[in-house]
């Protein structure tokens, strides 16, 4: 789909100036929103962080890298859970008739219309010390003692999941359902088995929707202010959270420059792979051009 | 046994996600007026509240900001999303897509206090683009996702019979995609509707979101009409759900 000049009967013709400026827009308006909405706030921010004195920078930098570590391993961890967990759900009950589909959809999503108050006020009544979870544990004999399940970073993750995962189910369902049936009726009538069906089949069609799915998880538990606030442990703060407090405790440059730090070290990590993949494929491709050139003069 | 273990998979799924909420939402008739379970009488003053004046502005003004906020994402979104579709090998569609989605990763509580030194508290209008770009990664994604999977003959057939760019735009790609646009409208206006960190910094005492109210009378131990605002929310969301997915099943 790279027909540059597209919009015109004839193709050599040059484009119109119509789609010049529907293709400068398609771009601008987004970048504008961007630059506006994104930009100037992040501008002000770093105005903010020259104000900072060089001794509570070294002092906050030996803190920051302990939890940009933590936030990132935590927003992998919950963000790999969520879409894993809403990529089966989309998966079984596929098959399954509409209307049990429907209601357990709509069950799924749910909770996103419920205040994060309340949500995460039921969540410590289940997972809390004197909670039915840890009373199951009891009673099965597996813990003598209950578990710290909230405040700790068992709560982070757990509270990043269950906030991730109500639109990850919804967005997995319409990937699954976007799926040719044309192609599970084909590799039927072929007699492929079910592990057959699901190996040749669904995967492959819904890996880049996962894949997709789970850039946004990750990018969203990495941003998240307000669930590993509550549910989590005073040890096991996240980036955003420590942003939080700095600026209840005034101090606003530090805040910035833990937030320019938050903001660039995700970005400088995609580049860095996105370097590695690029170097990769170019090494591959000499490395083709070679052979068969060896094998033209052999 | 296969058939049991997925519906053992999905039942645990589905307890994990309702749980919460099963606990949380019979408060709307709680007589308590703090959070406590389980309730020990039941009312009904809480949905009485709900009629009160700042309650219904509330609802009003995050009704307005989500309707609104989607509309401008979705709108953004697709734009992005058919630049970053039909021509997704340009340099401007890379950058683009990484731009969008990179907003995730800017913690939306740094971001709300640069919004605060440039605008000051303000009133819905300030809140109108935080959360249109809040939203705009994800209604961006469901429609990239959907038009990516339309067909490239149609971008041909399109252009050989001289359609104009925009032309394509409105008359293949968006009616093509039309259940991803439904679908992200829907994931965005609920991006709004959740949000509470911006409308904590930017609005004014004259001013209130659901989030932000709830926010405020429950930090007060005082009032629990929010649970009785869930549980309408929750029913209207059954709702359009339930439509949307009979949509939804239709297309595809």
């Amino acid at each position: 789909m790279t027909n540059q000049n597209f919009g015109s009967a004839d193709p050599v013709a040059a484009p119109a100036l119509r789609d010049v400026v529907f293709r400068v827009a398609t771009a601008a308006v987004p970048l504008l929103l961007l630059g506006v909405g994104l930009g100037l706030p992040l501008l002000t921010g770093l105005l903010d962080m020259a104000q900072l004195s060089h001794g509570g920078a070294r002092l906050l930098s030996a803190v920051l890298a302990a939890v940009l570590g933590r936030t990132l391993l935590f927003a992998a961890i919950s963000g790999g859970i969520a879409t894993i967990v809403a990529w089966t759900f989309a998966l079984i009950t596929t098959g399954w008739p509409r209307s049990y589909r429907t209601l357990l959809l709509v069950l799924c999503v749910l909770p996103v219309a419920t205040h994060f108050i309340l949500r995460t006020y039921g969540l410590q009544q289940i997972f809390g010390a004197g909670g039915p979870m840890n009373s199951a544990l009891i009673m099965t004999g597996l813990i003598v003692e209950p578990l710290p399940l909230t405040k700790s970073a068992f709560g982070t993750v757990m509270a990043l999941t269950s906030w991730l995962l109500p639109v990850s189910v919804f967005f997995m369902y319409m990937v699954v359902r976007s799926v040719p049936r044309e192609l599970i009726d084909a590799a039927v009538l072929l007699g492929a088995g079910r592990a057959a069906i699901l190996r040749n089949v669904w995967l492959p069609q819904t890996t880049p929707g996962a894949m997709l799915l789970l850039t946004i998880n990750f990018c969203l538990g990495y941003g998240t202010y307000l669930s590993p606030r509550l549910l989590g442990g005073l040890e096991d703060v996240t980036v955003v959270v420590l942003i939080g407090q700095l600026l209840n405790e005034g101090r606003s440059a530090q805040a910035a420059m833990v937030g320019t730090i938050a903001t660039a070290i995700p970005l400088v990590i995609a580049a860095i792979v996105f370097l590695a993949r690029r170097i990769h494929a170019r090494s591959r491709k000499l490395l083709i051009q070679r052979s068969s050139e060896q094998c033209g003069s052999c | 046994m296969w058939k049991l273990l997925t519906v053992l998979i999905v039942g645990a799924i589905v307890l994990f996600l309702i749980a919460p909420i099963v606990i949380a939402l019979p408060m709307a008739v709680s007589d308590q007026t703090a959070l406590g379970f389980p309730a020990e009488q039941f009312t009904c003053k809480w949905f009485e509240e709900l009629a009160t004046h700042r309650w219904r502005e509330a609802m009003a003004s995050s009704l307005l900001l989500g309707l609104v906020s989607a509309a401008l994402a979705v709108v953004v979104g697709a734009l992005a999303a058919f630049r970053v579709a039909v021509w997704p090998a340009s340099r401007a569609a890379k950058t683009l897509s990484i731009l969008i989605i990179a907003v995730l990763i800017v913690p939306p509580i740094w971001l709300a206090t640069g919004y605060f030194r440039l605008f000051g508290e303000g009133g819905l209008t300030v809140l109108i683009l935080p959360h249109t770009l809040l939203a705009l990664p994800l209604a961006f994604s469901c429609i990239w996702y959907g038009m990516s999977r339309l067909h490239p003959a149609l971008l041909d057939a399109a252009s050989l019979l001289g359609a104009s760019q925009l032309s394509t735009f409105i008359r293949v790609y968006l009616p093509g995609c039309r259940g991803y646009i439904i679908a992200a409208f829907f994931v965005a206006f609920l991006a709004s509707w959740d949000e509470s960190v911006f409308s904590l910094f930017l609005t004014g005492p004259n001013i209130s979101t659901i989030p932000k109210l709830a926010f405020e009378t429950m930090r007060m131990d005082r009032d629990l009409t929010v649970a009785a605002v869930n549980l309408v929310a929750g029913t209207a969301l059954a709702g359009c759900l339930v439509v949307l997915l009979r949509r939804i099943d239709y297309e595809y």
